[in-house]
């Protein structure tokens, strides 16, 4: 009969209080360890890794709107940029690559994007990691060339959830919305699917960008721009800028910002500097998550202080029968304490159990909306030190009703009860 | 024969507000393997004098050795170990742990005392009472008979130098009070534990070779009913 055995005993004896204690707890601890991971992980992709993109040309405009549109695939482009101008980029120093890329069309609420050949060459959405093919990573087929003319490729993301197979063929929709006009005339045929790189490129549908000047019902104007360069416009370029010591990006890109920042209709957008603006618009919302999950694990303290406080009321003659059998008052101190600790730390483990639920469930929803692939299994700091805290915590709620046995008297709570 | 219990010059009074002796015992020892009982009236010092053996309560003054130790120098820390190690209860309302079987109750008792927990002597013990298939029945599954039984068996477990028992047939029929008694005395001689019961019940009290009424134990007592007569 070990001191853990007799708190097994105690807390099957209150099951029911135990269970609401340890529910409640673990709800607590579930809430907050998801939303800090989510939070942790959704920063880390969207803001330190910048999904590959260095800096994206794009008209003037909101910076968010064309990182959204440019590297999400959200949003609309807010308007054109000369095609003249990426020539004159791609002479500066500071620039390894420019992959220019007209948006606005999409497929069966896919995405549609006539981006240039080179993505398939140039792009790393990691350091290190360019778009493949790869099969072991879900890839099949090739890339279009700068020659192929009905050929498209669909992401990982896309070809899964609109069951895509190599060889089937679509009709691009002119727009982005429901009801927009279909391009009946222009059918392309898939010849590649994007092995998966858990980005939001997975989630769109590539064109080559010739292909989109060919595509009928954009007009005259539009079609002359598949011959004449002069007058070409296009929605933007991701721009890939040489890197120096350390993987830092070139120091020239500031220079390029300012020069591009006097251009009358075009701007350079760097990622990583707009996202955390971003985060600091919906921040409030994962700090009022973050507060409420906080605040249903102080209640859960609570509870779990009245819970004790009734079991110790209950218990009053269990205590004092233990001290009669020789039990001192720090042992009946520590059985309280030790009750309290138990109660928390298997409501803290089932928390940890639950919160990965809730993280799969919630990298699901935002990899389906965002096409970021999030790791249930993330861990960061705040896991490790999830237990000892809400440990701690009910080591300290159990402090009183822990001296309240301590002090407990023995004699009056051993008198004879009426049977 | 050595004394199991050696009482000198003990008095415990209390403050309330003004300092009020409810005990007062001049000389009182209990031989070792020697079954005492002290009856008397409610209200007569009985299971105050029974605290002070437990060392539930420090006298305020005299000498009290239970088992060749000295209980009033020792702390409460001390005290409560010796009363693990040394003394077995019986208590009139049973005092068995809810959570816990007949088995773990009489277990408990083990633990607390620091002896080694051995469950075959809690199985046997409980098997000598008459529960050898009630184990891991708990006690609201036990009729009240069986739950004094189980609380005997825990008395015992550790082995105890004495068994102290307070009005422990206080809530049983005639019969079954009996019972008990003989099997407290039957257990305790085979343990070579001496018992010391307290009772106001003829019928157990007749049970005991040494008697001890505690109008001639307790001086304070007297002292007050002395003085009520008087008036």
């Amino acid at each position: 009969m070990s001191f853990f055995s007799l708190i097994i005993r105690s807390l099957r004896q209150h099951a029911l209080s135990t269970l609401a204690t340890v529910m409640s707890l673990a709800l607590g601890v579930s809430l907050m360890t998801a939303v800090v991971s989510l939070r942790n992980q959704t920063h880390q992709h969207f803001a330190r890794i910048g999904l590959g993109v260095d800096a994206v040309i794009g008209p003037k405009g909101s910076p968010l709107q064309i990182v959204l549109n440019a590297v999400y695939h959200l949003e609309e482009m807010p308007g054109k940029i000369p095609w003249t101008l990426l020539d004159e980029l791609k002479k500066q120093p500071m620039v390894e690559a420019v992959i220019p890329f007209c948006s606005g069309h999409s497929y069966a609420g896919v995405r549609v994007n006539a981006i240039d050949s080179t993505f398939f060459q140039n792009f790393e959405y990691l350091p290190g990691k360019t778009i493949n093919f790869e099969p072991q990573f879900g890839g099949q087929g090739h890339a279009y060339t700068s020659a192929s003319v009905n050929e498209a490729v669909a992401g990982w993301e896309a070809a899964k959830r609109l069951g895509i197979k190599l060889g089937d063929s679509f009709n691009p929709v002119c727009g982005v919305n429901f009801g927009d006009p279909v391009h009946e005339n222009d059918r392309l045929v898939f010849v590649g699917i994007l092995a998966r790189t858990g980005t939001p490129h997975d989630r769109a549908i590539y064109i080559p960008l010739e292909r989109f000047f060919t595509l009928g019902g954009h007009g005259d104007n539009v079609a002359k721009m598949a011959v004449d360069l002069e007058s070409r416009e296009v929605s933007g370029a991701l721009v890939k800028i040489k890197k120096i010591r350390g993987g830092v990006m070139h120091p020239g890109v500031r220079d390029l910002k300012f020069m591009l920042s006097q251009n009358p209709t075009a701007q350079l957008v760097i990622p990583n500097e707009v996202m955390p603006q971003l985060f600091n618009i919906i921040g409030w919302v994962d700090n009022v998550l973050l507060g409420i999950a906080a605040m249903v694990v102080l209640i859960a303290s609570l509870f779990l202080f009245v819970s004790l406080l009734n079991a110790l009321r209950e218990r009053r003659r269990d205590y004092a029968l233990l001290r009669c059998l020789g039990a001192s008052r720090r042992w009946v101190f520590g059985l309280v304490l030790a009750e309290s600790a138990v109660i928390t730390a298997i409501g803290g483990l089932i928390g940890v159990g639950l919160g990965r639920l809730m993280i799969y469930a919630g990298s699901v929803l935002i990899q389906s909306e965002t096409g970021v692939a999030l790791d249930p299994w993330f861990t960061d700091l705040f896991d490790i030190l999830v237990i000892p805290l809400i440990v701690f915590s009910g080591i300290l709620t159990g402090l009183i009703p822990a001296f309240q046995a301590y002090r407990l008297n023995v004699l009056h709570n051993l008198a004879p009860q009426s049977m | 024969m050595p004394s199991v219990v050696h009482v000198s010059n003990c008095c415990y009074s209390v403050k309330a507000p003004q300092e009020f002796e409810i005990l007062r015992v001049s000389v009182f020892s209990v031989q070792d393997g020697e079954p005492c009982v002290i009856f008397g009236p409610s209200g007569s010092g009985k299971t105050t004098l029974f605290n002070i053996l437990a060392g539930l309560l420090s006298p305020t003054q005299g000498e009290v050795e239970v088992a060749g130790f000295r209980l009033e120098s020792m702390s409460e820390s001390e005290r409560d170990r010796f009363r693990g190690q040394h003394i077995g209860f019986v208590f009139q309302s049973f005092n068995l742990l809810q959570g816990l079987s007949a088995l773990e109750n009489v277990l408990i008792g083990m633990t607390l005392s620091g002896t080694q927990v051995d469950s075959e002597r809690a199985k046997w013990l409980l098997g000598e009472v008459g529960l050898s298939d009630r184990f891991h029945h708990r006690p609201y599954q036990l009729s009240i008979g069986e739950q004094q039984r189980v609380a005997v068996a825990r008395a015992l477990a550790h082995k105890p130098t004495l068994l102290l028992a307070d009005e422990p047939t206080g809530s049983l029929d005639p019969k079954r009070a009996l019972e008990i008694l003989d099997l407290i005395l039957s257990l305790a001689a085979k343990q070579n534990c001496t018992v010391l019961l307290i009772s106001h019940d003829p019928a157990v009290v007749g049970r005991f070779p040494r008697k001890v009424a505690i109008g001639e134990l307790n001086q304070a007592f007297t002292k007050k009913t002395n003085l009520e007569g008087n008036v």
